[in-house]
């Protein structure tokens, strides 16, 4: 991308007037002659992050809803966003991830092929409806979660807030896509998960707490479970459906281990902290696989390919189990937690 | 039953782990669900399994409308449980409305159309842009953080809530770039007033308050000067920004005006409450300034419109008549909303200010 | 070629969306649109549905009060705006875009009976102006009141 140098200033422009107005503004600049230029993607968000406009301090002192690199105001209210910090929020490859977002939309009720997703045998079918219920659900309760950490991000890491209202729009189709596929060929909304995972998650005090709970834990095991369904779908629609929705997390999981990594990488005395985060979270989801016994089961039947070979999808499913585990260190490893490999609770892996 | 019982007594029965695979008994299939040619949108789904919102929600738990209950699903203090604390008639439609005209500001804009400008042009556009950036995003935070309070239940208002913070994302960056993609940067910081006509949408302690002062009054506004946008822009870029965002605008306040009318229809007894909050929000439509009545509150919004709308520094006086027009369209507009939702008596309870620009009733 | 108004010069321009990426690319639009040019005394429902332009009918000026919602100029303003179109190929200039005509004029140009049904004007406005948009395409004949000949226009941009 290119852009060009400032250049002074504009004319100066009298104030004077016989209407009444103020024009002050006129003469109150931030970075005369800074021109962002489209790249081969438009103009992007990380396009016009030039000159002062791409400074990203590391604490944003002001707590209005000024927009970043403009001119303050003395005296303007504060807004209450308590998350200041660049530590606890970014990683650079936000502006690209908001702006892949936008250019992967896609849209469950006409992008998914749904006259292709033919009713499965009865026990299939049930338990699709099943597995897509807790999906459902549990997309639904990270819209809450993202929707009450967007408004507490500071306006001065707008980018990160930019990202998560594409989350949050992401978590709502998630959230929809699965409560239509569950019901389209006829099946009910299943149980709901035992939610410790969940609550623990809605519960977190604190962005940092979030974000390891949702962006790293929660998009890594659930993309797991969505890649095992594309392998056992069996239309274009089912197939499509767990990609696009894999897609998305992808991103949280970028997002998410990039901006750990550069916590740690300017606080590294959060460390054990950050284990505490994830031994909880290790332990809730593996009560929510003890107690889960409805989701449990309905991953058995479709892995086994119904349900006279649902014996032979818990063996699948155990070795399903361990595949995710490995991703999810992976991931912690890229999120600059190798260690974790050798301290992750072990009934985890059970 | 739509899985055999015998099969399922063979399978616990078997060595092995234990299973369960009670949650299949009793389950039977009903009916596919046909996609139209609309796709399979909520409303197809809903109606054909007869799944409406509760009036009132008795789910205290993280589980959407229709999902089954476990018995030792843990308790979930949740704030909004009456229908009528959120709900709109048309947030199902919108939200897949939303999702349907999605557009991006990196690619659907015509960047390559913008032109350099006199200094002054210039420098309004930039100070409109500024002030816009704050206001978008502001919008986007606020209905957000209601979210979490509105029950599961009652899922359609939430995921139409989430549109909306991608929309405002949208156009926050949109104006961003705007600002910074034709030389002159962001300029200054809205006034104080200003600010404070956005804290009080944040400050709002009931969803009806906030969405009477959100999505009718002051996103009302901001959709009169949007659709004003082609008299404002000054290439086919800026003219498509506006078209575009004041489409995103019109779904906000729908559901607005939508939300109101529920309320006028279902609880009529707040209707003496909603015109105090409308008594609070309607002083933000004006300003009072040098001797006349502007329809904005704010000098950052105002005085650059001015400008574009005269054609310059040296063209005030043109764009002062231009604004006049706006703040006509933007009062009637509001009041034709009202009535809409119910409330055609606000045109008698209507602060002062805007009472000269109301036009007269038609028979 | 088609004379405007006709269904045959609707007819035109539905097909030319109907077969348009760009106007899927908009988004789906669901709604049933009037036009009214009252000084000719015809009327037309242009019906939208999905991501297509589904009918196009002639219809009494009774049974606008059916449509979503109705667009009203004089037979003048209407052909003004369409050689705009003709003449800006598409991207009819500032004062011919259906959003301004709405503003400029001394009526606005989208009415309605039903407030919420109007605000479709205002949801799917991009989807409408790319339809009418269309009549840069569309070589165009101009009905003079009261002479059913039509007279070639004078704005088109291929002469």
């Amino acid at each position: 991308m290119t852009a060009e140098q400032p250049q002074g200033r504009p004319a100066r422009f009298s104030t004077e007037n016989d209407l009444g107005l103020d024009l002050t503004w006129m003469n109150v600049v931030s970075q005369w002659g800074t021109r962002a230029r489209p790249t081969d993607k438009g103009l992007t968000l990380g396009a016009i992050n030039i000159g002062v406009y791409g400074e990203i301090p590391e604490v944003y002192e002001n707590d209005s809803e000024m927009a970043r690199g403009s001119i303050p105001r003395p005296g303007a209210i504060g807004f209450g966003n308590p998350v200041r910090e660049k530590a606890e929020v970014w990683t650079d490859t936000v502006p690209e991830l908001y702006e892949e977002s936008i250019r992967r939309r896609w849209r469950p009720s006409l992008d998914i092929p749904w006259e292709s997703i033919a009713p499965l045998a009865p026990d299939l079918e049930l338990a699709t409806a099943q597995f897509a219920t807790v999906l459902s659900e549990n997309a639904l309760v990270c819209l809450d979660v993202i929707a009450r950490w967007l408004r507490e991000i500071s306006y001065g890491f707008h980018e990160v807030k930019l990202l998560m209202a594409a989350q949050e729009f992401e978590a709502g189709r998630h959230f929809e896509a699965f409560r239509k596929r569950a019901v389209i060929n006829g099946g009910r909304l299943g149980f709901e998960s035992s939610g410790k995972f969940l609550r623990l998650l809605s519960d977190a005090k604190s962005f940092n707490e979030t974000s390891i709970l949702l962006h790293v834990m929660y998009a890594s095991f659930t993309r797991s479970w969505f890649s095992a369904a594309v392998k056992f779908s069996r239309s274009e629609g089912d197939r499509k459906l767990y990609t696009a929705c894999a897609a998305d997390l992808d991103r949280w999981l970028a997002y998410g281990t990039g901006r750990l990594r550069g916590m740690l990488e300017k606080k590294p005395e959060r460390r054990e902290q950050v284990h505490s985060y994830l031994l909880r979270g290790e332990i809730a989801l593996t009560e929510d696989w003890r107690r889960d016994t409805p989701f449990r089961e309905a991953l058995a039947i479709l892995l086994g390919g119904g349900l006279p070979g649902v014996r032979d999808g818990l063996k699948r499913l155990g070795e399903l189990r361990a595949l995710r585990v490995d991703d999810y260190l992976a991931q912690l490893e890229l999120a600059g937690v190798p260690e974790r490999r050798t301290r992750v609770f072990p009934a985890l892996r059970m | 039953m739509a899985v055999d019982k015998n099969t399922l007594e063979m399978l616990r029965s078997e060595t092995g782990p234990g299973l369960d695979l009670s949650w299949l008994e009793g389950a039977e299939l009903a009916d596919r669900v046909t996609p139209s040619k609309r796709g399979l949108i909520l409303s197809d789904i809903a109606t054909a399994r007869a799944d409406t919102a509760p009036e009132h929600s008795e789910n205290l738990s993280l589980r959407p409308r229709g999902t089954r209950q476990i018995l030792n699903a843990t308790r979930v203090a949740m704030r909004l449980r009456d229908k009528a604390d959120t709900w709109a008639g048309n947030c199902a439609l919108l939200y897949e409305e939303a999702l349907a005209r999605q557009w991006s500001s990196a690619t659907d804009i015509p960047w390559e159309t913008l032109k350099p400008l006199p200094d002054d042009l210039e420098l309004a556009m930039c100070q409109l842009c500024t002030h816009l950036c704050e206001v978008e995003f502001t919008a986007a935070d606020v209905p957000g953080q209601w979210i979490p309070a509105i029950s599961p239940d009652h899922f359609e208002v939430k995921l139409f809530l989430a549109t909306q913070a991608m929309d405002e994302a949208r156009h926050l960056e949109v104006f961003r770039k705007r600002a910074l993609a034709n030389g002159g940067g962001l300029m200054r910081q809205s006034a104080d007033s200003a600010a404070s006509a956005l804290r009080s949408i944040m400050d709002a302690s009931d969803f009806t308050e906030m969405s009477v002062i959100t999505h009718v009054v002051g996103e009302g506004q901001v959709l009169t000067m949007f659709r004003m946008g082609e008299f404002v822009g000054l290439s086919e870029a800026e003219k498509k920004i506006f078209r575009l965002v004041a489409q995103d605008e019109s779904r906000h306040v729908a559901f607005g005006v939508m939300h109101l009318k529920y309320i006028a229809e279902h609880q009529p007894w707040r209707r003496e409450e909603i015109h105090s909050y409308l008594d609070r929000a309607e002083p933000s439509l004006v300003m009072h300034k040098g001797g006349r009545i502007f329809g904005t509150a704010f000098t950052e919004r105002l005085e650059p419109l001015i400008m574009l709308l005269g054609g310059g520094r040296d063209r005030l006086d043109g764009g002062m008549a231009s604004i006049d027009e706006i703040t006509r369209r933007m009062v009637n507009e509001y009041m034709q909303r009202l009535s809409v939702a119910g409330f055609g008596d606000r045109r008698g309870r209507c602060i002062p200010a805007i009472e000269p620009y109301l036009d007269p009733v038609r028979n | 070629m088609p004379v405007f108004p006709s269904v045959e010069w609707f007819e035109a321009l539905r097909n030319l969306v109907n077969n348009d990426p760009a106007y899927v690319h908009l988004g789906t639009c669901d709604a049933e649109v009037g036009v009214h040019i009252p000084d000719l005394r015809k009327c037309y429902l242009i019906t939208f549905e999905v991501f297509e332009c589904t009918g196009v009918r002639e219809i009494t000026p009774q049974e606008l009060a059916h449509a979503d919602f109705w667009l009203e100029m004089d037979y003048a303003r209407w052909r003004e705006m369409i050689e705009n179109i003709r003449v800006t190929i598409g991207h009819p200039d500032s004062r011919h875009s259906l959003n301004t005509l709405n503003y400029a004029l001394a009526q606005p140009l989208a009415r309605g009976a039903d407030g919420l049904k109007l605000d479709l004007f205002y949801r799917f406005n991009q989807s409408f102006q790319h339809f009418f948009n269309s009549a840069a395409k569309v070589e165009t004949s101009f009905a003079e009141k009261g002479n059913a000949t039509g007279e070639r226009s004078t704005a088109n941009p291929n002469r």
